[in-house]
């Protein structure tokens, strides 16, 4: 039993699974990018060089500062989504209700962004606590939204928040992405993981080129890697939750089963690159107003038609 | 009679505060902290045995049940450690007052939890409502227009509570609260609802009486802003709502639960919004102890046993995790001398053990896994799933609303809490705050003890809280498997926390390398001058059509219920003002009036 869950976390379908696959799919984003903006792209393993040349970097800590916040946040983060990808992975992999439900989830999701407020805003640098403002901010403006997003496949399984009720309920009744509200909440859910993994259009809160990375500004070597490593490991269970949520997870008895399986996630991680590639950085009170005005209704509309049966 | 725990826990808090008044300072606080310690032994006694009662006169004046033994273990529980943070650095003119007033507030707190009568109920109620106001006047002139406020709004709802229990007498004819069932059939019996109602909400601190808190928690003494609306206010006040919601007070059909509801969450995100763009950190605290109430009332108000269990479990975490935070904040006001967030900065380094517990209050408030203020909005968002999977569509619509603003409500703190610790704690220090020093062993320690009880009503939510204190107030039987929608399995989560985090800190010790410096901006280390505080954070969502109205018809406190209850009086005041011309005649047509009037009067009644 021990050994089984230690299995689960460290290494498949938690730490070691994640933290490689996240990779494999950062060089993909790497490369699709590329080949958009009509350059080469760098080679399959430059993630983890990068990883790995991170790791000797020596660390900066900031003088007169809570420094062991700035230390213990990206640690926490990294936890937070390691035990989240164990978790929807276990439900993607297997088809089972694992460890918690899908409002846990989603909550454990958060930690991640309180860990990059607290952790870049402890070191008292002006970029750090404007990128720390912006991304509580992300996490108001697209809240609305997710949450109805959620409400939809929870609401046509039967108010269930198990993910194996969820998927077994797709199972028997076809995926929720084939009706209309399926559909408008998988178009929404898909623009508020956008927000969520802070990529283009909504890279507000870590804008290179405008703060500085904002809240990771201070970081350097191991603890920099830690970060890095938690977003690529959001690559794969946010596309992930989004498969079992609408798109009935994964199935493993087959191989076309399994082809099939990979080339959902797979259309899900690349739609995400492609939107990431096409749209340039918004304003964060333009972001708000989007998530506020015109995403939130439009997932209430899915709602409703969700509890009307359609 | 004296040897009836029901009736010591009520009268040593009494006499204590009778002895405090000739005794030195010192002694005070010696013989306070007995006293309440000794109240706090009777209440986990109270705890164990069942149900109780203590009787005067052959009328049951006392009686518990689980419910009120939980209530009366956290009343104490509380109590006590606000004492052990009060028994230093409370304001030298204010000392002597303030451990005269603090007893009474446990013994008159105990009395209301403890009253099965309804007399006993309205004197007890009546009695911890002018504690607030007893307690806000020590702040001197500062306080006096806020405690007035709350004086006045609460010796309203004190009033309605008592034409409400009035009704309940006529229309039941028993004075027992504990055998009380009034259906809603006329119209005089939904005014005795009514009023109930708002005499809890305005106890508890829910919409449309909430407006004392907020003034309150900005003026009046720290301590006692912690231990009366923060913690004992919302015990009782939610204490009432809920025997009114399920120990069947009343019998009601489901759409006053669906209207209830919907009043929860509009309490919810109104309060969050104001607390969003406040600049004094008390007040930004006073309008999260109104909003956490809307969690209490939507869960409760969903009847089903996840919701009450969530919504009482939602009471008893505000209660810690608010006080927690008025205390933390309290510390840092004594050694800044400010209570404005533009003020402050970087106290993370100072303040080291005042600090820890603000960030467990703030993570726990916003309801971050694993603390225990997840798990009981966790269990109120199950409790409203749970009751529209059984409703029509429209109804269906309705709570998916509520669903959604609660959760969205969840955000909001957590947003204006990032904003509390930012602009306190983290960013950076200004240069006249460097000789600030952690405050003293007491505060800190009792301010951590509650930091303690979050965490572990969090890490153990099962085997502690809930096996302890919430499923013995279900009907015998329930267990936390069955009501529930969702589960959680705290062993694994817990396990994978564990070992997540060790690998991280392994992996951290392997590769370190640390070097120290100063942080830069454009090769400058950067300057107190321009830094930033995160008061201004959500400017951006200030700004934003609609909320830009919102917030100025807010400021011109056109929501505050104050503001139109002392407009009406005064245009009565107004009215009679008038007819006092000061011309004699003008008064010997009134009297003539008045003789016609009631001359008519006697003659009808012939």
């Amino acid at each position: 039993m021990f050994l089984e869950y230690l299995f689960y976390v460290l290494v498949f379908p938690g730490f070691l699974f994640a933290s490689v696959l996240g990779l494999i799919v950062g060089w993909v984003e790497r490369k699709v990018s590329a080949k958009v903006q009509f350059r080469v792209g760098p080679p399959f393993f430059q993630n983890f060089y990068d990883v790995f040349k991170l790791m000797g970097k020596e660390i900066v800590l900031i003088k007169n500062s809570p420094y062991f916040l700035f230390i213990i946040a990206p640690i926490i983060a990294f936890a937070s989504v390691t035990i989240t990808a164990t978790l929807v992975g276990m439900s993607f992999f297997y088809q089972v209700g694992f460890g918690a439900d899908l409002l846990f989830i989603i909550y454990l999701t958060v930690i991640y962004s309180v860990s990059l407020i607290i952790g870049g805003s402890s070191t008292g640098n002006i970029y750090s606590s404007i990128g720390a403002g912006r991304e509580m901010k992300m996490v108001l403006s697209d809240e609305v939204a997710f949450i109805l997003v959620l409400l939809v496949p929870i609401i046509k399984a039967g108010y269930t928040i198990n993910l194996a009720q969820i998927i077994n309920f797709q199972a028997n009744n076809g995926m929720i992405i084939g009706s209309a509200s399926g559909i408008i909440a998988f178009i929404i859910g898909i623009i508020c993981v956008q927000a969520k993994m802070g990529m283009q259009p909504f890279d507000i809160a870590e804008a290179e080129t405008e703060i500085v990375e904002g809240p990771l500004m201070e970081y350097s070597g191991p603890l920099l890697a830690f970060w890095k490593l938690s977003h690529y490991i959001m690559y794969v269970f946010f596309p992930m939750l989004l498969v079992i949520l609408f798109w009935g997870g994964a199935n493993l008895n087959s191989v076309g089963n399994v082809i099939a399986s990979i080339a959902k996630y797979l259309l899900v991680v690349v739609l995400l690159i492609l939107i990431k590639n096409t749209n340039p950085r918004v304003r964060i009170d333009t972001a708000l107003k989007f998530f506020w005005k015109y995403a939130s209704p439009l997932a209430f509309i899915a709602v409703i038609l969700a509890i009307l049966g359609a | 009679m004296w040897n009836n725990y029901l009736f010591l826990i009520v009268v040593i808090p009494i006499i204590v505060s009778i002895i405090n008044l000739v005794f030195p300072k010192l002694w005070k606080k010696i013989l306070t902290f007995i006293g309440v310690a000794i109240t706090l032994f009777l209440s986990i006694k109270i705890f164990a045995a069942e149900a109780l009662e203590f009787s005067l006169l052959d009328v049951t004046l006392f009686q518990t049940n689980s419910l009120a033994n939980f209530i009366l273990l956290f009343i104490n529980v509380l109590s006590f450690i606000i004492l052990i943070y009060s028994l230093k650095n409370v304001k030298e003119d204010i000392e002597n007052k303030f451990f005269l007033l603090f007893p009474l507030a446990v013994s008159f707190s105990n009395g209301v939890a403890l009253s099965g009568n309804m007399v006993a109920f309205m004197v007890f109620w009546g009695l911890t409502g002018m504690l607030v106001y007893l307690f806000g006047l020590l702040s001197g002139s500062k306080g006096a227009e806020s405690s007035r406020k709350a004086f006045i709004i609460i010796g309203t709802s004190d009033v309605l509570l008592i034409v409400g229990l009035v009704i309940m007498f006529l229309s039941s004819q028993t004075s027992d609260m504990y055998s009380m069932n009034v259906p809603l059939s006329s119209l005089l019996n939904v005014i005795a609802f009514i009023c109930m109602i708002l005499s809890a909400f305005t106890k508890a601190g829910a919409f449309p009486m909430h407006t004392w808190v907020p003034d309150f928690a900005k003026d009046a003494p720290v301590e006692s802003v912690a231990l009366l609306p923060a913690a004992m206010d919302k015990l009782l006040g939610i204490y009432l709502f809920a025997r009114i919601m399920i120990d069947g007070l009343f019998i009601f059909p489901y759409l006053v639960n669906i209207i209830i509801m919907v009043i929860g969450v509009f309490t919810i995100i109104m309060a969050v919004m104001m607390a969003l763009i406040q600049h004094n950190g008390r007040k930004l605290l006073g309008y999260h102890a109104v909003s956490q109430v809307g969690y209490m009332v939507l869960g409760i108000g969903t009847g089903n046993p996840i919701g009450i269990i969530g919504g009482l479990f939602h009471m008893l975490n505000n209660a810690i995790y608010k006080s927690n935070l008025f205390l933390s904040f309290g510390s840092v006001e004594k050694k800044t001398g400010t209570a404005d967030l533009d003020e402050m900065g970087g106290l993370a380094r100072k303040m080291p053990m005042t600090f820890i517990a603000a960030l467990v209050g703030a993570l726990a408030i916003s309801g971050i896994p694993p603390l225990n203020g997840f798990f009981s909005k966790w269990m109120v968002y199950q409790s409203v799933l749970e009751a529209a999977a059984s409703q029509t569509h429209i109804w269906q619509i309705v709570l998916n609303v509520c669903l959604v603003l609660a959760v969205f409500g969840s955000a909001l703190t957590l947003a204006s809490f990032i904003k509390f610790i930012h602009s306190i704690y983290l960013s950076k220090l200004p240069a006249k705050y460097n000789d600030v020093t952690e405050v003293s062993f007491a505060n800190w320690f009792g301010n951590n003890l509650l930091a303690l009880m979050c965490v572990i009503f969090g890490l153990a939510v099962y085997a502690i809280p809930v096996k302890l204190f919430l499923l013995p107030i279900l009907p015998a039987g329930s267990t936390i498997k069955n009501i529930m929608l969702g589960f959680y399995e705290p062993g694994i989560i817990l396990f994978f926390f564990a070992i997540s985090i060790i690998v991280g800190v392994i992996i951290y010790y392997i590769f370190k390398k640390i070097r120290f410096d100063d942080e830069y901006v454009g090769t400058m280390p950067t300057t107190e001058a321009n830094r930033i505080t995160g008061v201004e954070f959500y400017d951006d969502v200030k700004n934003m059509r609609p909320f830009k109205s919102i917030y100025k018809w807010a400021n011109k406190k056109y929501f505050d219920i104050y503001k139109y209850g002392t407009d009406v009086s005064l245009w009565f005041g107004d009215i009679f003002h008038k007819l006092h011309t000061g011309l004699l005649h003008t008064y010997a047509i009134w009297t003539l009036a008045g003789l016609v009037i009631v001359t008519l009067i006697l003659i009808s009644a012939l």
